[in-house]
């Protein structure tokens, strides 16, 4: 941020609100383009910067004016880049960020918003669920790590059971299982608890981020943040605006996602989103064309892996989902959309009726 | 104005405390000086990240824990990389007061993690601007070594050169951090990166170390040598505050105050210590400085001529490079080295009939720059 005297045009790079020259009033420029002048890539690691490598870059706006930015992604000598709002860089300074729930995906996001310097609350009703999460997250880290580096990381992750702890939360997650009532009253508290300012966002992948925005007292501050499992490694966040969330609140949910080394894609507030609705569709096709049995599951799979270059076939992928969640997405798709595209079929409602879940019973359409 | 003593401890990764250093280094400088500790008046103690580092401030007075019972006035300076000259200066300034002052640097770096030990060095850089993007002090570096090569064509093999040239000069200096290790072009070249496009071998490594001066405002002995010219600069600190990023314009400012207080011009160096803390800043000196024109240090560098036998010497004792940068000490060793050499006493690294010496001390990005000029006409 660039700040020059109306008068003489002296320059600061700090708020001085008056020219020690000539008394006259500073205003803050505001540019809205950079071009990338130096680039270095920086292989160490070091305190709040402890994921390599990562760049800086020099670049110059339309003023002539340069700025030191870091960035996860490549970029070119020349490249235009936009300026990074005002907005984001306020709060780039140290984010605290509150996690809600300390699960599977609770403990991914909380792991790598720690490794990306932001300081966080673990929130758990369950002390040992935090203990344990934190636990996990020690284990993630001591593979790719140096200990040195790790302790780092680790010291800025607070596990606790108390909500008023939020209170100072720039950005609270939540990360609890997938029912309506209880994300609502917990939101409810929540908004009683941060301050005014506090954005928050929910990892559902179903329900209606609408909905759930309308019990609080500012609901364009809700915004869906839909990580993938799991979550370090998965590149994807679905950013999700509802009829409600404000365009500020998007944007700094923008922000947070390229600070935290993924790619945001936006989408309307709709069954599914993006990502679930294409793939459970996916999926029931899949296990449709299974029941017919004119071919095996493994052929099947291998069909989807070799000819649409999939990491994963459809059906050893439901096993790893979970049959009866794929089935309870496809029952909120086909409410939400009143479509029988999304009907589940058969076999998928037969299967979970006999207790055969995939992986975690045992047996789906493999063996485990 | 004379320096009259001079002292300083090996660099390197050093079992000494803190305290023990700076004593080190002040008994060796009094003990080279005529002058007694009681007949010095005051004395200026510089040091960057005692406190990070080691949880240590308040050094003035542990100087004065060392000084027993002469509760002399002892003041602490800090202006990162460039705290001994900046203290040297300040002393100069005192000796309008007193007859005598000491002035001692140290450093404890090998303490603290790889990983601390950037953060605390990144100190130097600003706050916001610099720290929060990650901008460690390599990577400043690393920007200055990618304007100079876009404009100047300065390459990657010119700071080998000049790695190469200050690990060989440290080999003839026992004190040196490095003085021990055989360096080969190759080793430098395959170095691992820290910061594009410098590697392990562009960076001067983590020391701890003290030196220590004793100047004076009279002539005591036949070994002193004359302080002519003393300047000190300052500019914005962090790079992305500036217009031009190819050189320091505050070590220029600096150098051309000392050169007309000293009444002479680059071409009458005959040594010269500056401050490479990255070896790209060896060559944006000799530009600073005026030794070259803009783009031509590369020349320079390719011919030799900066090398001991070379027209201008630099960095004799192995520069930051491989004499160590024990941050607070660094520009009080350039002042023991220049010294030594104006004396004749640097053994088989001498730089003869050496009569002019320059040093060049920078902190953080070129933020603070300060130049001293000394002579001894044979």
């Amino acid at each position: 941020m660039v700040y020059e005297c109306e008068d003489c045009q002296k320059q600061w790079y700090y708020n001085v609100m008056k020219c020690i020259f000539c008394q006259g009033n500073v205003v803050e420029l505001a540019p809205s383009k950079s071009t990338v002048r130096g680039i270095t890539k920086i292989e160490i690691p070091s305190p709040g910067h402890t994921r390599v490598p990562y760049c800086d870059l020099l670049l110059e706006d339309e003023y002539g004016n340069f700025e030191i930015r870091k960035s996860f992604s490549d970029h070119e000598l020349g490249e235009m880049l936009e300026a990074m709002p005002k907005e984001a860089k306020k709060v780039a300074k140290s984010r605290t960020v509150g996690i809600v729930g300390a699960g599977t995906m609770g403990s991914g996001i909380a792991q790598i918003c720690a490794q990306t310097g932001y300081h966080v609350l673990m929130i758990d009703r369950h002390e040992e669920t935090a203990r344990r999460a934190l636990i996990k997250i020690d284990k993630a880290l001591s593979k790719t790590t140096k200990d040195e580096v790790k302790q780092e990381i680790l010291s800025r992750i607070k596990a606790t059971t108390n909500l008023y702890e939020m209170e100072h939360a720039d950005l609270v997650i939540e990360v609890l299982t997938e029912d309506m009532e209880l994300k609502k009253e917990v939101f409810r508290e929540l908004d009683n608890e941060c301050s005014k300012d506090t954005i928050f966002a929910t990892n559902t992948s179903s329900l209606s981020v609408t909905e759930l925005s309308e019990v609080l007292k500012d609901p364009g501050r809700l915004v869906g943040l839909h990580f993938f499992n799991p979550v370090p490694r998965m590149k994807l966040v679905e950013i999700i605006k509802s009829k409600n969330t404000s365009d500020e609140t998007v944007e700094y949910a923008k922000e947070v996602a390229f600070e935290l080394d993924k790619t945001p894609v936006i989408t309307g507030d709709a069954p599914g989103f993006i990502v679930n609705r294409l793939l459970l569709i996916f999926l029931n096709e899949a296990i449709d064309k299974y029941s017919d049995g004119t071919s095996t599951a493994a052929d099947i799979d291998k069909a989807v892996t070799l000819g649409l270059n999939h990491p994963m076939g459809p059906l050893a992928l439901s096993d790893l989902i979970g049959l009866d969640v794929c089935k309870a997405i496809l029952d909120v798709l086909y409410e939400g959309y009143k479509d029988p595209k999304y009907k589940p079929c058969k076999t998928l409602c037969e299967m979970v009726e006999k207790g055969i879940l995939g992986r975690k019973s045992g047996e789906g359409f493999y063996k485990y | 104005m004379y320096v009259t003593g001079i002292g300083r401890t090996k660099f390197g990764t050093l079992t000494e405390t803190m305290p023990e250093l700076i004593y080190q280094a002040m008994y060796n400088a009094i003990n080279d000086s005529p002058i007694s500790i009681e007949d010095i008046g005051a004395v200026y103690v510089s040091n960057f990240i005692g406190g990070p580092s080691e949880k240590q401030l308040h050094l003035n007075s542990v100087v004065s824990s060392l000084l027993p019972e002469l509760r002399l006035p002892i003041i602490r300076v800090e202006t990162a990389c460039a705290s001994g000259s900046s203290a040297l200066y300040q002393a100069i300034i005192a000796l309008s007061r007193f007859e005598n002052v000491l002035i001692v640097g140290v450093e404890k770096m090998s303490n603290a993690t790889s990983s601390e030990c950037s953060q605390n060095l990144g100190m130097a850089g600003d706050r916001m601007a610099d720290q929060m993007q990650g901008l460690i002090f390599p990577a400043h570096y690393a920007l200055v070594a990618q304007q100079h090569m876009q404009k100047y064509g300065t390459t990657h093999e010119d700071l080998e050169l000049v790695a190469f040239k200050n690990h060989n000069n440290s080999r003839l200096n026992p004190l040196a951090h490095f003085s021990h290790k055989d360096v080969t072009l190759e080793m430098i070249k395959n170095a691992p990166v820290i910061a594009s496009p410098l590697n392990l071998f562009d960076c001067s490594p983590i020391s701890d170390g003290a030196a220590a001066v004793v100047i004076s405002k009279n002539k005591k002995s036949d070994r002193d040598v004359k302080i002519t010219g003393s300047a000190l600069a300052t500019d914005h600190i962090s790079l992305s505050h500036r217009k031009v990023h190819t050189s320091l314009e505050a070590a220029k400012v600096a150098s051309k105050q000392a050169y007309e207080l000293a009444g002479i011009t680059p071409k009458d160096l005959d040594i010269v210590e500056v401050h490479d803390c990255f070896t790209i800043n060896e060559l944006v000196a000799m530009e600073d400085l005026g030794i070259c024109k803009p783009g031509e240090s590369k020349d320079w560098v390719r011919e030799e001529r900066t090398s001991i036998k070379g027209d201008i010497p630099i960095n004799t004792d192995g520069g930051l490079k491989a004499d160590g940068h024990p941050i607070g000490a660094t520009g009080l060793a350039q002042v023991f080295e220049v010294t030594t050499q104006l004396r004749g006493e640097a053994g088989e690294r001498q730089v003869d009939g050496a009569e002019i010496g320059l040093t060049h001390n920078i902190g953080g990005v070129g933020g603070t720059a300060v130049v001293h000029i000394l002579e001894r006409r044979g």
